[in-house]
């Protein structure tokens, strides 16, 4: 089962926000939805779940229609305005499979009430509920836009377990957020926004980060020619490199010092491409 | 389409279920309140009238031919009887010839329980005819001139007319309904159904059953019960209904009602952000009134305006409906969440609907220099003119085009 985007753009009051973006989400991942402020990560998911239309292009969702995808915008949505049961009434419709059952089951066990406003609820809680009802969907493609923004570690840590509980059960899940190292722990595959394009982050296996004391002035050409500088603290340098330069590159340790090699994350990525 | 009836309902259950409960509150309340009117006007006829100053009257005015009836010294029992025959039948008023007394008893009914009958029948000639030159009433009142101990004083009670509901109630639900098209799109429920159902004609049209066609529907079966079931509380001798304009009173009700929620489904449908749907809706019914009215003034056709005024409303509302119901449904089709943020919804759009701002703006306010019976006096209102019409140009062009017309002049 695949969710296909294929050369989809959009604009919006005549600035174009994606442009013929394809990319596949096939069941079974965590996508790691990233780009900078306004780079369209929420257009895309509400073209996704077709609150918004595309321009151009089209949006394959598979055999289950659109009750294969959930969607919930965190910050504004009709289901704040009701109770939990009502919400269960609601998505029942649209959502043949969706069982009322494991709904109240996690808000249960998250002591969250059903028959509470969830206007009322506070913002993890809420996060919590959106959570709830789209694994109870069973729709096969989730769409979290910013889910961990300010939420306590223990409802994080819950809202990661549940997620990857539902990857395993053969769904997906696509998590637009800033929030980059979370995305360490959870995403398969890493699609980046970057202008108007989409691009997906391999992970190229040779790249490592390392941190550095460079005794010079200047870096040499050298190193900036195959490396990308993420971060400079007096004569501490941290940048990416292809893990085959490092014997090259490093062999003066006069001028380079404590080479130690760290983890590359989310964050690092976001950097090299974006930044 | 039963899905979305059923989610929508679940949506706006409470809200529905309370409209409907005050339709059937203000139903049943205004059936008890006709009844409670009608005894009230019957003790006030019973004891401000009498068989022998009737007929007193009649006398009076078969001898008194040429009495001026408007005069001070006209006998007060008599003037009483006046009153309340020209209540209840609007006397043939011929402009050339004053109104006699000779008039008056030519037109009176004969005898006492004649003008009895007359006056407590609940279906009264001046409840039937009432309803076009009176839209925003919704009852007719009934009085009687009467002498008590601090001197001469009216009774009086109103009574609630033949037609569904008056314009005032028309207007309370095009309003009500528009609002809650805004609420559904505040609350993201428009941009939810779209996203489960691809498209918002059906949830519009939903909308449309639950805030307008039920409550239309409710209120006419309302008001068909009220009128079989008058006998029951008034004596039957004084209940004739008039089927045929009910159904004339009926039908004009409810083409107006429908018409402005069908203007306020195509100013949705167009329209993005709620505040430039309401300021549309506000600004653009009374401009297109009010350049209508300057075209016919500025024409001096007033046989066009009588042409106007004689089409029936049933025949406005169908010639809106035909107009702006496939446009209303190509703009749904094309219905985007971002759309919401736009002044018109629609790229394509803007340009037409600003000239259309401009041509109104040379109809309502350029027009009134030239119009023959317009009397602009003083400096003010040139003022105000001008003011409006360079003023409401720049406010529309930054609103609807996002062009600043001060920047283009400056260029």
């Amino acid at each position: 089962m695949t969710l296909q985007v294929k050369d989809v753009s959009k604009a919006i009051a005549g600035k174009t926000i994606l442009e013929a973006v394809s990319f596949e989400m096939t069941a079974g991942s965590v996508i790691g939805l990233v780009g900078r402020n306004g780079a369209g990560k929420t257009t895309l998911m509400r073209l996704i779940a077709g609150e918004m239309s595309a321009d151009n292009g089209e949006i394959l969702l598979g055999d289950k229609g659109r009750s294969s995808v959930f969607y919930v915008d965190t910050l504004s949505n009709w289901m704040s305005a009701y109770h939990a049961t009502t919400v269960i009434d609601v998505l029942t419709m649209f959502y043949p499979e969706f069982d009322q059952d494991q709904f109240m089951m996690i808000l249960s066990s998250q002591n969250l009430p059903a028959d509470k406003t969830i206007s009322t609820f506070s913002k993890g809680q809420k996060a919590l509920v959106y959570l709830a009802a789209g694994i109870a969907s069973q729709a096969t493609y989730l769409l979290f836009d910013e889910p961990l923004d300010g939420l306590d570690i223990f409802v994080k840590d819950y809202f990661k377990k549940m997620l990857l509980e539902l990857v395993d059960t053969g769904r997906s899940a696509m998590i637009a957020t800033h929030n980059l190292a979370e995305l360490d722990s959870l995403a398969d595959r890493l699609l980046l926004i970057k202008g108007t394009q989409i691009t997906e982050q391999v992970c190229e296996s040779d790249i490592v980060k390392i941190q550095f004391v460079y005794e010079g002035d200047t870096l040499a050409s050298n190193l900036l020619d195959v490396a990308t500088i993420l971060e400079k603290r007096g004569r501490v340098y941290v940048a990416l490199i292809s893990e085959s330069l490092i014997p090259a590159i490093f062999t003066d340790t006069t001028t380079y010092r404590f080479v130690e090699i760290l983890q590359v994350t989310t964050e690092d990525i976001f950097r090299k491409v974006l930044g | 389409m039963k899905n979305l009836m059923k989610v929508y309902f679940k949506l706006r259950k409470s809200w529905l279920i309370g409209l409907y409960a005050l339709i059937i509150v203000a139903g049943l309340t205004s059936m008890a309140n006709d009844s409670v009117q009608w005894h009230r006007w019957e003790k006030i006829v019973v004891q401000s009238t009498n068989k022998a100053a009737y007929q007193k009257t009649r006398t009076y005015l078969k001898t008194h031919p040429k009495a001026d009836v408007y005069a001070q010294d006209f006998p007060n029992d008599y003037q009483r009887y006046l009153e309340t025959i020209r209540m209840i039948k609007p006397l043939p008023i011929n402009n050339n010839e004053p109104i006699s007394a000779k008039m008056i008893y030519k037109f009176a009914p004969l005898t006492y329980d004649a003008l009895k009958t007359d006056l407590l029948s609940y279906y009264s000639e001046d409840q039937r005819n009432s309803w076009r030159d009176d839209i925003f009433s919704t009852a007719v009142l009934r009085y009687i001139p009467s002498v008590g101990e601090n001197g001469q004083y009216t009774e009086q009670v109103t009574i609630n007319k033949i037609g569904l509901m008056g314009l005032n109630i028309c207007l309370a639900f095009a309003a009500l309904y528009g609002i809650l098209l805004i609420v559904d799109q505040l609350t993201k429920v428009t941009a939810f159904i779209k996203g489960r159902t691809g498209e918002v004609n059906r949830l519009n049209f939903v909308q449309f059953i639950y805030w307008a066609g039920i409550p239309l529907a409710m209120i006419t079966v309302l008001s068909v019960i009220t009128h079989l079931t008058r006998t029951l509380f008034i004596p039957s001798q004084y209940i004739t209904i008039p089927w045929k304009d009910l159904l004339v009173q009926g039908g004009n009700s409810l083409s107006i009602s429908l018409g402005m929620v069908l203007l306020i489904s195509f100013v949705n449908a167009l329209v993005g952000k709620p505040i430039y749907k309401l300021l549309t809706l506000f600004l653009g019914v009374p401009a297109c009134l009010l350049a209508g009215s300057n075209i016919v003034s500025l024409l001096k056709l007033p046989t066009l305006n009588t042409f106007l005024k004689s089409i029936p409303y049933p025949v406005y509302f169908l010639i809106l409906l035909v107009i702006l119901l496939p446009i209303i449904m190509i703009l749904h089709t094309h219905y985007s969440l971002e759309q919401d943020t736009f002044y018109i919804k629609l790229d394509k759009l803007r340009l037409p609907f600003y000239s259309g701002i401009l041509v109104l703006v040379i109809l309502d306010f350029v027009l009134t220099f030239f119009l023959p019976n317009r009397f602009i006096s003083t400096p003010l209102d040139i003022d105000l003119l001008i003011g409006l019409i360079v003023g409401i140009p720049i406010i529309f062009a930054k609103l609807v085009l996002n062009k600043d017309v001060r920047r283009l002049v400056i260029k």
